[in-house]
C-alpha cells in the first residue's frame, strides 16, 4: 500500500511537470503568483521585465542566461 | 523596507502581544533546556523536589519550544503575512483575543504548570497532558477559522506559495494533532507507537516546517524585490512535503516490534523526503543568487532565513541518512539525535521564525529596532549552535560506538561527560544570543507612523489584471490540495492503522497462555509515576532487534508485551540502559537505594535523585517509591514467564581456565579501577560493604574484605549475579576487566593470622573457648560442624555461611558480631565479649578448607551465592 501511495503521489507530480513542459499557458500561469505576491508588497516590475518573465519562467531565463 | 504596511491597529496589536509571547517562551524554554543541560554532567544541581527533577524540564524544555517560542512567533507571522496573500483580513479580533489566551495562558503557562506538578504525558513532542492537548487542538482549530477563511474567501487561483503553506500547516496539524496525542492513550503499547512516531514527525513536518517555509517564500522575495525562482517547483515541493512527509514517522522505531512493512515505506519515505527539500531550498537560493546583491544580503532577518534554509537543507539530508536502517542501527538512541533535533529546530525552524518576526517588526511603525544588536545575536547563535551540533554529533558517535561494544553501560556515561559539559556551555552562549536578540527589539532607531505606508489587509483582492486564470487550472491546485488532505488520511491508514490491525492479529496469535501482562494497582501507579517524571526519556523500554542491543539487553521486545501499557513508554533517547528486561535483576532494595541517590550504587551515574519519593532516608520509602519499584520490577516480567528472555553469554564463561594473577600489580590497578566504578557504590571503596549505598541494602552488601570466598563463586557472582541479594550480573564487563576485577575482589581481604601480642590467650585455650562458643550461639544456623546446614538453616532468608569454603578475618567477624547482618537473618551479637568473638574467630578459621560432610558439599554447591550470611 506504501509503495502505491509513493507511486500516485509520484505520477501526479510528474504529471504537472509534462504538463508544464507541454503547455505554455500553464507555464505562464504557474509563474503568476510570484508576481502578483510582489504586487502586493508593492513592488512592480516594469511591465516589459514583467512579460517576459512570464513568457518565459525565471529559471529557464537564467539557464538559457548561462548558456 | 520594501513592504512597509500600516497595518490596522487590531493586527498590529496581535501581533506584538504575540511576538513579547515568543520572546518569553523562547527565554523560558531555553532556560528549561539550559537547566536540563546542567543536570547532565552535575544531577544534584537544584534537585531534591519533584518539579525540578530532570524529566519534568524536558518535558517544559520542548514543548515550550514548540508552543510558547515557535507557536508565538507563527501565529505574529500569520497575522502580518494572510491578509497580504489574501488581499483579506482575518476573520475575527476577537476571535484573535481569544486565540491568543488560550494558547499562551490556559495552554502554555497551564500545561507548564501542570508537568512541573506531575502532570504529563511520555510522549515525545506531546508531553502536555491531556487536558492541556484538548485547548490546544481547540486553539488549532481556532486558528483555521481565524486564518483560513480568508484563503477560502480568496480563492485558490494564483495564490501564492508561502499562502499554500500556512494554509497546510494549519489544515494538517488540526488533522494530525488528536491523532498523536490522544490515540497513545487509547491505544495499547505497540499499536500506540505506530501513532506516535507518525506525531514525532509531523509535530515537526507538518505544524514547524511549512511556516518556517512560508517565511522564507515571503522574506526572500520581499527584501531582495525579485520574484523566486520558480513558482512551479516550489508547489512541486509544497505538494511533496505534505503528501511524503506523513510516511516518515515510523522512522523513529526502526527496528522495533513494529511490522517491518511499516519501517522499510518510512525508511524510503525519508529518502524521498530529503529529495524534496533539496527541490525546496535549491529554488530559494537560487532566488538569492539570481538577486544577489551585497546591501540586501547584509539584512539581518534576510540573513537569518537563508541561514535557517541551509540548515533545513542540511538537517533533511542528515534525517534521511538517519533513517536508513544501517545507519539507524548505530546511532540511534543516541546524542547524534539530539544534535540533529537542535540543529532542526534552532538551525532551521528558530532562525526562520526570528528571520520572519525581526523582518515584520521592521515594518511595524512606533516600535524600536537595533540592527546592530541583530547582528551579534545571529552571530552568538551560529556560533553556539554550530559547537552544540559538533559536540552532541561527536559524543552521539561516541556513544554509538561504546555500545557497540563489550563494555558496561557507564562507559558510555562517563565518556559522554566532558562533551555534555561543552555542551552546556554552548548553551549559554545560546541562551546569551537569545536574549541580545530579544533586546534588539527594544532599543535602536524608533520608526514612526510616517513610514509605514498601505494597510496590506484593505487592498483589494487580486484579480487578475493581465491574465484571464483559466478555471480549470485553479480547479487543479484545489483538487490537488484536497488530495492532499486525503493521502494525509491515507497516510495514516497505510503506516498506523493498518500497523495496528496486523499487530492486533499477531498480538493475539503470539500471546503465550498464561503470562499474566496485567499490572497491579500499585504498578499501575509506579507506572504514571515513572511516565511523569520523564524516566522514559532517559530508560527506554523496547530492546531492539540490533545484535548490540540483544547482547545487552537481551531478547527483543515482542508486541505482544505490551499489550498493557497505555501509553506506550519506548522512549526515544538512552542515557540510562534500557529497562525493558530488568524484571529479576535487581532486588527492591537496590532499587530503593538507586532512587533515592543513584551515586549510592553506580559510582559514576548521572541520573537525577529522587529524594523527594523518601521520608529522609533511602530506607524510608513512600509508597510512591514503593510502587514505582513495583513498577520497576514488572517490566519485563511476562517476557521471563514465557521463557522468552535469551540470557546473553556470560563472559565469565570462558573464566574456567582462570590463573589468579594478583601478582600482577598491572591487572590489579587494573580491577581497582573496575572495582571503584561499578562496585564501590555499595561494597564501598575499602570492600567492607559498609557504604551508605551498601548499608540500605537487604541483605546488605557483602563484606569483600572481611571474608575470603573461593575464586568460582567470585566469578559465578559476577556472571550471574547473587540471587536473592542486590548484587545484579557483571557479565557485560568485557573479559580483561572481568579478570581484572575478580582478581582483585580476590585480593581484598585480610585474612592474616593474629600476631602473638594480639591473642587474648594462648591459642589452644582460644580454640576450646571458641568452639564452645561456637556450638552455644551458632550451631542451630550454621550446624554443627560450620557446613552452613543447621536445622534452622532453612529458615533463614539466605543460606547460612558454609565456613568449610569461606575464610573469615577476625575484622570481619568482629564487624558481624557488633552489626549483625541487616536482611540475612544473622543478627547481631552485643553479649559477645571482645575475647570470646576472638576465639570463635579462630575456630571459624579452623574449619576452613577443612572437608566438610558430604551433605553439606551437596547443599552449598547449588549455592550461587557470594557467602551466604556472613
Amino acid at each position: 500500500m506504501i509503495a502505491w501511495i509513493i507511486g500516485i503521489i509520484t505520477l501526479i507530480l510528474l504529471l504537472f511537470v509534462i504538463w508544464r513542459k507541454v503547455s505554455k499557458s500553464f507555464r505562464d500561469r504557474c509563474e503568476q503568483p510570484k508576481y502578483l505576491f510582489l504586487e502586493s508588497l508593492g513592488v512592480r516590475l516594469p511591465k516589459d521585465q514583467r512579460s517576459t518573465q512570464t513568457q518565459c519562467p525565471q529559471e529557464e531565463k537564467h539557464g538559457s542566461h548561462h548558456s | 523596507m520594501t513592504d512597509r504596511h500600516a497595518l490596522s491597529p487590531a493586527a498590529d496589536t496581535l501581533i506584538r502581544v504575540h511576538t513579547y509571547a515568543a520572546f518569553a517562551g523562547l527565554l523560558l524554554s531555553a532556560l528549561f533546556g539550559l537547566l536540563v543541560s546542567i543536570k547532565f554532567h552535575a544531577p544534584g544541581f537544584l534537585g531534591g523536589h519533584g518539579w525540578d527533577t530532570w524529566g519534568r524540564l524536558r518535558y517544559d524544555h520542548t514543548q515550550g519550544i514548540l508552543y510558547a517560542w515557535l507557536g508565538n512567533a507563527f501565529i505574529a507571522f500569520l497575522y502580518y503575512a494572510v491578509p497580504i496573500l489574501t488581499g483579506r483580513t482575518f476573520t475575527s479580533v476577537r476571535l484573535g483575543w481569544l486565540i491568543f489566551w488560550m494558547w499562551n495562558v490556559v495552554a502554555v503557562l497551564g500545561g507548564w504548570s501542570l508537568v512541573l506538578a506531575g502532570s504529563s504525558q511520555p510522549l515525545e513532542w506531546a508531553e502536555f497532558p491531556l487536558v492541556i492537548s484538548a485547548v490546544i487542538e481547540a486553539s488549532f482549530l481556532l486558528l483555521v477559522l481565524q486564518f483560513a477563511l480568508p484563503f477560502w474567501k480568496r480563492g485558490a487561483s494564483e495564490l501564492y506559495v508561502a499562502g499554500w503553506y500556512l494554509l497546510g500547516s494549519i489544515t494538517f496539524t488540526t488533522l494530525a494533532y488528536p491523532i498523536g496525542n490522544l490515540l497513545p492513550n487509547i491505544l495499547p503499547g505497540a499499536m500506540g507507537a505506530a501513532f506516535s512516531g507518525l506525531w514525532i514527525h509531523d509535530a515537526v513536518g507538518i505544524f514547524i516546517t511549512p511556516l518556517a517555509t512560508a517565511i522564507a517564500y515571503f522574506v526572500i522575495p520581499a527584501v531582495t524585490r525579485k520574484p523566486i525562482y520558480s513558482h512551479f517547483y516550489s508547489m512541486i515541493g509544497f505538494w511533496l512535503l505534505f503528501l511524503v512527509y506523513p510516511l516518515n514517522g515510523i522512522h523513529h522505531y526502526v527496528y522495533s516490534a513494529l511490522p517491518m512493512s511499516a519501517q522499510h515505506a518510512s525508511e524510503v519515505a525519508s529518502i524521498y523526503q530529503g529529495i524534496d527539500v533539496i527541490i525546496v531550498v535549491t529554488n530559494l537560493l537560487l532566488t538569492i543568487a539570481v538577486a544577489a546583491d551585497g546591501n540586501v544580503l547584509r539584512d539581518i532577518p534576510l540573513r537569518l532565513v537563508w541561514t535557517s534554509m541551509v540548515l533545513y537543507l542540511i538537517v533533511s539530508i542528515q534525517g534521511s541518512i538517519q533513517a536508513v536502517m544501517a545507519f539507524n542501527s548505530f546511532t540511534h538512541f543516541t546524542d547524534w539525535v539530539i544534535g540533529h533535533s537542535h540543529l532542526a529546530m534552532i538551525g532551521f525552524a528558530s532562525f526562520a521564525a526570528m528571520g520572519g518576526l525581526a523582518h515584520i517588526w521592521q515594518r511595524l511603525s512606533n516600535v524600536r529596532s537595533s540592527v546592530r544588536l541583530l547582528a551579534w545575536s545571529y552571530w552568538l547563535l551560529v556560533i553556539a549552535l554550530a559547537g552544540m551540533v559538533l559536540d552532541l554529533t561527536g559524543v552521539g558517535l561516541v556513544q554509538a560506538s561504546l555500545w557497540q561494544q563489550h563494555v558496561p553501560w557507564i562507559e558510555s556515561v562517563r565518556a559522554s561527560r566532558p562533551y555534555w559539559i561543552i555542551r552546556t556551555a554552548d548553551g549559554c552562549l545560546l541562551l546569551a544570543g537569545f536574549i541580545v536578540y530579544g533586546v534588539s527589539f527594544f532599543v535602536g532607531r524608533r520608526h514612526d507612523a510616517a513610514e509605514a505606508t498601505a494597510v496590506a489587509a484593505e487592498r483589494a483582492p487580486h484579480t487578475s489584471d493581465s491574465f484571464r486564470v483559466d478555471r480549470w487550472i485553479s480547479t487543479a491546485f484545489s483538487a490537488t490540495f484536497g488530495a492532499g488532505v486525503l493521502f494525509f488520511l491515507l497516510s495514516f491508514t497505510a503506516l498506523a492503522i493498518l500497523p495496528a490491525i496486523q499487530m492486533h492479529k499477531a498480538i493475539e496469535r503470539t500471546t503465550p497462555p498464561g503470562v499474566h501482562l496485567a499490572l497491579t494497582p500499585a504498578e499501575r501507579h509506579g507506572q504514571q509515576l515513572y511516565a511523569r517524571n520523564g524516566c522514559a526519556y532517559c530508560h527506554t523500554e523496547q530492546v531492539r532487534f540490533t545484535p548490540a542491543d540483544e547482547w545487552r539487553f537481551g531478547a527483543p521486545t515482542q508486541a505482544w508485551e505490551t499489550q498493557d501499557e497505555f501509553p506506550q513508554m519506548w522512549g526515544t533517547r538512552r542515557i540510562g540502559p534500557d529497562l525493558a528486561r530488568e524484571s529479576g535483576k535487581r532486588t527492591d532494595d537496590w532499587h530503593l537505594a538507586h532512587l533515592y541517590n543513584p551515586r549510592f550504587t553506580v559510582p559514576e551515574s548521572m541520573m537525577p535523585s529522587y529524594r523527594w519519593l523518601f521520608n529522609g532516608s533511602a530506607d524510608k520509602p513512600t509508597q510512591d517509591a514503593l510502587d514505582l519499584v513495583a513498577y520497576l520490577r514488572n517490566l519485563g516480567r511476562p517476557a521471563l514467564q514465557a521463557s522468552a528472555v535469551r540470557q546473553p553469554e556470560p563472559a565469565g564463561a570462558e573464566m574456567s581456565d582462570h590463573t589468579p594473577a594478583s601478582q600482577v600489580s598491572t591487572v590489579l590497578d587494573e580491577g581497582k579501577a573496575v572495582y571503584e566504578a561499578n562496585c564501590s557504590g555499595c561494597h564501598g571503596v575499602d570492600g567492607r560493604g559498609h557504604s551508605r549505598g551498601g548499608w540500605v541494602l537487604r541483605p546488605v552488601a557483602f563484606d569483600l574484605a572481611g571474608f575470603r570466598i573461593p575464586p568460582e563463586r567470585v566469578w559465578r557472582a559476577l556472571t550471574y549475579g547473587v540471587p536473592g541479594t542486590a548484587m545484579p550480573a557483571w557479565n557485560d564487563l568485557p573479559g580483561s576487566q572481568f579478570r581484572a576485577v575478580a582478581d582483585y575482589v580476590l585480593s581484598l581481604p585480610d585474612t592474616s593470622p593474629l600476631r602473638p601480642g594480639q591473642q587474648w590467650a594462648p591459642e589452644p585455650a582460644l580454640m576450646i573457648a571458641g568452639k564452645r562458643v561456637f556450638d552455644t550461639h551458632c550451631t542451630r544456623c550454621h550446624g554443627i560442624n560450620g557446613a552452613g546446614d543447621g536445622p534452622d538453616a532453612n529458615r533463614c532468608r539466605r543460606s547460612p555461611a558454609n565456613f568449610h569454603q569461606i575464610e573469615v578475618s577476625f575484622a570481619g567477624v568482629s564487624d558481624v558480631v557488633r552489626n549483625g547482618v541487616p536482611g540475612s537473618g544473622m543478627p547481631a551479637w552485643p553479649l559477645l565479649t571482645p575475647s570470646e568473638t576472638q576465639a570463635v574467630t579462630l575456630y571459624m578459621r579452623s574449619l576452613y578448607q577443612q572437608p566438610a560432610p558430604p551433605h553439606a558439599i551437596a547443599g552449598s554447591a547449588s549455592e550461587p551465592e557470594e557467602g551466604g550470611e556472613q
